[in-house]
Order: C-alpha cells, then structure tokens, then sequence
C-alpha cells in the first residue's frame, strides 16, 4: 500500500503533480546509479583505449580481457585469494554475532539484573567513540594476543556490536514475555529457551542485522588495512586501495576487481531488500 | 553469564582502549617501548600546531558543507517520494544502493569521474564553456570534490530514516489541515516538518558523527594533500599513529576529536529535543 499525501492535491492537478515527481525521482535515480555505470563499463574496455575521450557509457571495443586478467594474471592469482579472504572472515563475522548480539539483546530486553541501566546506556555511548581514539589500543591489544596479520584479528573485534544488541534489544522487547514464562514452568533451561523460542521468534530482526553486519564487514577498511599486513591475507577492499597506489594505475583492471568486489553485496542487497529497510527502521527507531 | 562474550568483545575493543588512549594521550613514545607521562605537554602542542589545526579547520569544513545538504537533499527526496502512488520501494532501493558499497571503491570511480583529462564531470562543464579543473589537484577543489562524493554516496541513508518517519505521521492531520483550506507546501512547512523534529535531530546526529570521522575517501582520493588541504583529524591521526611512530601525540589528537564530537552532538541534542508528541 503506498503511502500519499492522498487529497492534499485537487483531482485535476494531482495527475500533473504525480508525473513531475515520477520524473525528478528518475532523474535521482539514474544520477544515483550512473557511476557505477562508468565502473561496469570501465572494466570491459581494454586498458588502452581507457583514456578515450569524451567518456561514453558503452565500451566501444568490449572485452572480458580485465577479468581474465584480474582473476588468473593479476599478481599470479592473488585477487581469488582476496576473495576467499572476505569470503571467509564475513561469514565467520556475520554469524558468531548474530548469535552473540541476538542473545545480549535478549537478556536486555527480558532479564533483570544488577546495574542493567548503566551498562546499556554504556554501551550505546560508544557508538560516537571514533575510530581514530580506539585505533591504536585495540592495534596494540590484537599484537599482544599474537593476532596481528591473522583472520583472528579482524574476526574477534567484529563478534558483537552496539548497534546489532542495541537492535536486537528493541525487537525482543516487543516479544510477549508470557511464552518465555510458560516454558519455564514446563522446566525448559536458559539455553533451551533462547535456543527454541527466541531464535525462531528473533528471524526477521536477525535477518535485517545479517545483511548489515555482512555488507559492513565485506566493505571494512580501515581496520584491516592496519591488522593485515601480508599481501596474501589482504581483504578485497583492502587489496584494491592498496594496488591503486602500488602499482602503475590500470583503471580497466580496479574496476574489473571493484564490480566482482560489489556484485555479490548486490546479490544480495536485490534479495533481502525489504529486510533491509525494514531494519533500518527498527534500528533507528521512529 | 551468558552476557560475558558481548561485553567481553565491547569493552576489550571499545571502552578500554578509549581509557587506554586517554592515557597515551598524556604521554610521549612509539608503538613499542616506554610511554613518558609528560602531562598536558601534547594538548598545548596540539593547540599551537598549524598542521593539526588545519586539518582540524578542514574537518569541520568538510562536515559543515556536507552534513546540511545531505539532509536537505534527502528530505527533498523523501518527500517526493513519499507522493508517489507506486515504485516507492524500488526508488528507496535506488538512492541506498551507493551504501552497500565500499567507500574506497565509490572513491575510485569519482576520481575517474573528477579527473581532470577525462572524466566525464569536466567534460559535462566543458558543454557549459567552463575551462577544465584540477579537481583532486587543486587545493581550492579538492576538498569540494570529496564533499560531493560523500553527498552522492550517503543521501540515501537519510532518506531510508525520514521517509519511515514521513510514514509514522498520522493521516487525519493532513486531511485536516486540507479541510481548512491550507496549501501543499505550507502543509509541508508548517505541519510535515515540525513533525520530523526528532528524526530530522536523529539525521544530524548521525551525519555529525560520520562526517567527522572521514577517513577512507581522503586515503583513496588525495592522502591528504596537496599539503595537508585536503587531511582530516582521522588521517592525520593515522598517519601520525602508523607511518610516523608518534603515538602520543595521535592519541590526544584522538581525543580531542572525540570531545569535539561529543560537545556537537550534545548541542545538537538539546536543539531537536521535541515537545511535540503525535
């Protein structure tokens, strides 16, 4: 059901009204898009005919030489590498906190205890500590615990959130507390209830912050820039700064990397869209 | 108990090394080695060094061009979107899709976009008989042209918030005000906007803290130059923290950006808070 401004505008002049608004929200939209267009098309143009000028949106010679290049040649195989890299530390991420913020959310919302408040409102104050205050100690700690250049190093950090409890608190709360009561009476354990009621209960808010915490930690850069050192440990994004600067700049070949890097966030961001807003929504409230 | 992981990961990674910075912040050394407590020795060198003033000048500038617009852009978008009958969906998916990609890539296409020989930006200015500009190379365009990016990447995110709360506003009002004869826009102005308060507050907040801490485009656009125009406090601090060893002097820069932020979203706090309950 879409939601109007319904009767603000008099029948004859609504229809007008509607197609001026249909067409400033495409022009948006293509404005919006448009770059990426240029990074696509980018990456199926041969690196000589780059520099052509004046730019156009279709590549007039297209070749898949950048991806071949990008995907056996580069660096002698180093970009698949990235790949199984993120791969491998978002999925790690996405789901140890899925588990750990879920279940935090849920003793905020129904569990009482000793200085619960404090901790809470602790707790969501870090979300306007900068990075740059945390950096250089949490860098520190990761060299201590003989982390540094591991997954273990951006893994761990990524394990629980603010926001993600913060999320999670909102959305149990609104959970009827009488189902965790009844299970209690039937001599269920603390596990056996979070594990069997609120985990199924808990989906479509858990959903909504997997995509988050996904997207967030394929796209982190500043944070394994520091604790990765080695180049085959690198992550995509990481990768791509870094070959940018390291090496002559052949935009035909960073923009072949960049669409492989983006394509499966779009997979799945075209999938999940409706949990996607809708956790924004419930993440930040009104 | 079951707790203990969460806050274990929350306060290692967060709270403490916040603590932990503070006290770096009063001392002097590298990485590795012996920290010397020198007192407030690096906070009278932060307010009497050019370049940690400059780049603390540059990150309001960045914030004060860009924190407005974007919420404009966004509640002009929103609302339009808002009219619409249909596709309100995939309109909202449209303008957030420069989120889910990383910034150091959107970065990397604007700086084809900007480029000076064969970008498509001069090439649309030329159409206009305006003489090519060194975007990124300039120090007067430079910091224009990150500003511009980060409006392109980041609207849609404000969007998403305002448009749910366009929809949190109760019908009758309108229908109301409809009944009274008032006017679309002044409908807009004098009962949408009021009403938005607390999300529009929300959306400032947020910008502020984002903004402030701009960081990934400057590494991949400029690296802060050409001399330092174009550095932001979290750059600096990097730099300072990773390239030059001076660990001390990063950390107070650290907090000092901390306790800038902290003041402006305080202030921005009482300003939006709203007595207005719907």
């Amino acid at each position: 059901m879409a939601a109007t401004f319904g009767g603000i505008q008099s029948r004859r002049s609504r229809f007008g009204w509607q197609t001026v608004c249909y067409i400033l929200m495409i022009v948006i939209s293509v404005a919006t898009v448009m770059p990426f267009l240029f990074m696509a098309s980018t990456s199926f143009t041969k690196s000589f005919t780059m520099m052509s000028y004046p730019p156009t949106l279709l590549p007039k010679n297209p070749s898949l030489d950048n991806y071949y290049a990008i995907l056996f040649t580069f660096q002698e195989g180093l970009f698949p590498r990235w790949f199984l890299n993120t791969l491998f530390t978002t999925v790690c991420i996405t789901g140890g906190s899925l588990i750990l913020n879920t279940l935090s959310g849920y003793i905020f919302a129904k569990k009482e205890f000793y200085g619960k408040q404090v901790i809470f409102s602790l707790l969501l104050s870090t979300l306007m500590i900068p990075s740059a205050v945390t950096l250089i100690p949490a860098f520190l700690m990761i060299n201590k615990l003989g982390l540094f250049n591991t997954y273990w190093a951006l893994i761990i950090p990524g394990l629980s959130s603010p926001f993600g409890i913060f999320m999670m608190r909102q959305f149990i709360s609104s959970l009827p507390s009488e189902l965790i009561e009844v299970a209690k009476i039937d001599g269920a354990s603390e596990l056996r209830i979070f594990w069997s009621i609120i985990i199924p209960l808990s989906l479509p808010a858990m959903a909504a912050l997997g995509i988050f915490t996904v997207i967030n930690a394929w796209n982190a850069f500043l944070w394994p820039l520091i604790v990765l050192r080695s180049n085959t440990m690198r992550t995509l994004v990481v990768g791509l700064a870094t070959v940018q600067s390291e090496f002559n700049i052949n935009y035909g070949l960073v923009m072949a990397g960049s669409v492989l890097t983006v394509l499966p966030m779009l997979i799945l961001y075209i999938f999940f869209q409706p949990y996607f807003v809708e956790g924004l929504r419930m993440g930040y409230g009104k | 108990m079951l707790l203990s992981p969460s806050l274990l990961i929350i306060f290692g990674f967060l709270v403490i090394p916040m603590f932990w910075s503070l006290y770096y912040s009063f001392t002097k050394g590298g990485m590795l080695g012996k920290h010397t407590f020198v007192g407030l020795q690096n906070y009278v060198k932060a307010f009497q060094h050019p370049i940690f003033l400059q780049t603390l000048r540059n990150t309001t500038l960045y914030a004060v061009m860009t924190v407005p617009t974007v919420i404009v852009l966004a509640l002009i978008v929103a609302l339009i979107i808002f009219q619409l009958p249909r596709m309100q969906g995939f309109f909202r998916g449209t303008v957030y899709f420069p989120l889910i990609t990383p910034v150091v890539i959107a970065a990397n296409i604007w700086a084809y976009i900007v480029n000076r020989d064969f970008g498509p930006m001069n090439h649309i200015l030329k159409l206009f008989g305006v003489t090519p500009i060194d975007w990124l190379g300039d120090p007067f365009w430079a910091i224009p042209a990150i500003v511009m990016m980060e409006i392109w990447r980041g609207f849609g995110f404000y969007v998403i918030i305002l448009f749910a709360a366009l929809q949190s506003v109760p019908r009758e009002l309108y229908e109301a005000a409809r009944i009274d004869g008032a006017r679309s826009l002044w409908i807009i102005w004098s009962i949408t906007i009021p009403l938005l308060r607390p999300a529009l507050g929300f959306c400032f907040i947020m910008a502020t803290i984002f903004n402030f801490q701009l960081f990934d485009a400057i590494y991949v656009l400029t690296k802060g130059g050409p001399a330092w125009k174009t550095s932001t406090v979290s750059w600096y601090v990097y730099q300072q923290a990773f390239q030059s060893d001076n660990v001390g002097f990063a950390s107070t820069m650290g907090i000092v950006l901390l306790l800038v932020i902290l003041a402006l979203s305080l202030i921005q706090l009482r300003f939006f808070r709203s007595d207005v309950e719907y």
